[in-house]
């Protein structure tokens, strides 16, 4: 029985929603499409931050220190050095780059240049340790340890680089959260505007309904279904314009380029994206519909 | 069913005392009038009837529900026990006769099958079966009135209010609408009405509570239409 009612009621307020979209199509229209641009944009920036995010996750773990031994230092000590280094806590990883492997890997980086290099001592470069820090902000203490280990004459980061990336990367981050946030409470207000003029020219229809009996919930239902509905249609066209716009653009890019780019590639972070921007575009429509009809239901 | 005790109203926006100690009880079955000056309170009577308004001191019980205290989430309860009819007669333009009155049993959850066997037996009731496909525009003045007392009857209330039905008919049609609250009472409904209309009153021979300036001034079993001047 309860079933069976409460079956009767979904079928009525989709039916009510329905027909009152149908009443109010260039309302409804005009606010998919204030939906559908709002989650266009929330969707680009959710794509950037995807990125961004894994752009400085990699870049985070690629962070490295090199810490650069006494020239003099004998292969005991280099030894030692190494091991005082494996011991500082934080640390993920840990390689000891001998004089020998030093001169080969500059070599290698200097490529036909490397003539240059004839005639030289292949233990002209000092031995070294390449730091990886298990998390990017331990990375200075890091430092300041191997700072302190007897047999180390200098220690290089690219640091300075990181900080840069990491405050330009949560920048990012911030800026299109606010944004994504302002969107989404003009959005809401946007739907709830429309939907109140719906309501206003149904707002006789709601009164006789209070009259004789109509919960608020009853009344409530076919807008908010209809506010759904609307930010859902916003939210497919906004997905779907995402797509082609992507696809297209993709086209037009070089590979390498792309590459860059698309840190995770586009296919891979869509499917999430298309569904948190349905999840936004219901929850839009039924917030609007709820401030919409919030007044009339005083009666 | 009805019970005012000591009920007074005053209406904070503007400071108007509508209401001022009024006291009195409707049993079941019984066939009220309201009547009294524009202004003397009678809708105000009827509003808190409906809980649209809540006295400012005293008590209102209407069928077991206390006005005064009663949550919201209670008023559709409260509403779906009652029938009302108004003088405007606030009928749906966009829907027909049929839908107007099916509108009302689909708001408390009735089954169709349910709605399709009652509202064509209420609309004879108020003998409209005939037009139950036009929509309120195309029916007289007089018509809309029973239109909205089919919506008002369809879930059997077992109060009927009506303030001031006939406010907007002529003689013979008023008296069309009177036949069948007459018919409905008799049927056991309690009946309150709120009216100017003195002719029907006299003829009516019922109990006549008058109203001026917020006050009851008569209670009268089979009174007559005598507001003062
Ligand atoms: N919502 C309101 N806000 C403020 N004052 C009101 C309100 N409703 C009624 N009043 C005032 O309360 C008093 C009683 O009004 P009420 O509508 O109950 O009279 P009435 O007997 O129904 O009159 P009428 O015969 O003209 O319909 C009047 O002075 C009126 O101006
Ligand atoms: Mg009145």
């Amino acid at each position: 029985m309860v079933t069976t009612l409460a079956f009767r009621g979904v079928r009525y307020y989709i039916s009510e929603a329905f027909k009152s979209l149908w009443y109010n199509k260039v309302m409804a229209i005009t606010s998919m499409i204030t939906v559908m641009g709002s989650l266009l944009l929330l969707g680009f920036f959710m794509l950037i931050v995807v990125n961004v995010n894994e752009l400085t996750a990699q870049i985070e773990n690629q962070c490295e220190v090199q810490a650069f031994m006494n020239y003099e230092a004998t292969a005991e000590q280099e030894q030692a050095v190494f091991s005082a280094v494996s011991a500082i806590p934080g640390i993920k990883t840990v390689t000891f780059v001998s004089k020998e492997d030093a001169f080969e890997s500059y070599k290698a980086s200097l490529g036909d240049d490397a003539v240059v290099m004839e005639g030289m001592a292949p233990d002209f470069l000092p031995a070294s340790c390449r730091i990886v820090a298990e998390d990017i902000r331990q990375l200075q203490p890091i430092i300041e340890q191997v700072k302190q280990i007897d047999g180390i004459a200098e220690v290089v980061s690219q640091r300075e680089t990181i900080d840069n990336i990491i405050s330009f990367t949560s920048v990012i981050r911030k800026g299109c959260l606010i944004s994504t946030l302002l969107l989404t409470i003009i959005a809401i207000f946007i739907i709830a505007n429309t939907i109140k003029l719906d309501v206003h020219a149904r707002q006789k229809e709601i009164h006789i309904m209070k009259y004789v009996g109509a919960t608020d919930w009853f009344i409530r239902w076919p807008f908010i279904i209809e506010g759904i509905f609307v930010g859902i249609i916003g939210a497919l066209i906004s997905i779907l314009l995402l797509w082609v716009g992507f696809a297209s653009a993709g086209s037009a890019i070089p590979d390498f380029v792309k590459s860059a780019i698309f840190v995770v590639p586009f296919g891979q972070s869509m499917p999430i994206i298309s569904l948190i921007l349905i999840a936004f575009g219901a929850l839009i429509g039924a917030l609007g519909s709820i401030i919409a009809v919030r007044k009339h239901l005083a009666v | 069913m009805i019970t005012f005790d000591h009920v007074s109203k005053i209406y904070e926006d503007n400071n108007t005392v509508a209401l001022q100690d009024v006291s009195f009880t409707v049993e079941k079955g019984e066939f009220v009038f309201l009547v009294g000056h524009s202004g003397a309170g009678k809708s105000s009577v009827i509003r808190m009837l409906l809980c649209e308004e809540r006295p400012t001191s005293g008590t209102v019980t209407v069928n077991g529900f206390d006005i005064g205290s009663l949550p919201r989430k209670q008023i559709p309860a409260l509403r779906r026990s009652l029938g009302v009819v108004f003088q405007d007669f606030r009928l749906l333009n966009n829907r027909t006769v049929y839908d107007n009155v099916a509108f009302a049993m689909n708001i408390i959850g009735a089954p169709s099958k349910v709605v399709r066997r009652r509202v064509p037996e209420v609309l004879s009731l108020v003998d409209l079966a005939h037009k139950a496909r036009a929509y309120p525009s195309q029916l007289s003045g007089g018509e809309q009135q029973r239109v909205s007392m089919a919506r008002a009857l369809v879930n059997h209330p077992a109060i009927l209010i009506a303030d001031e039905p006939t406010g907007n008919l002529d003689i013979k049609r008023s008296d069309e609408i009177m036949g069948i609250l007459e018919k409905i009472n008799q049927n056991g409904t309690t009946v309150v009405m709120a009216t100017h209309a003195d002719q029907i009153v006299d003829a009516m021979k019922k109990r006549v509570i008058t109203l001026d300036m917020g006050s009851i001034v008569r209670d009268e079993e089979k009174g007559g239409y005598n507001i003062g001047v």
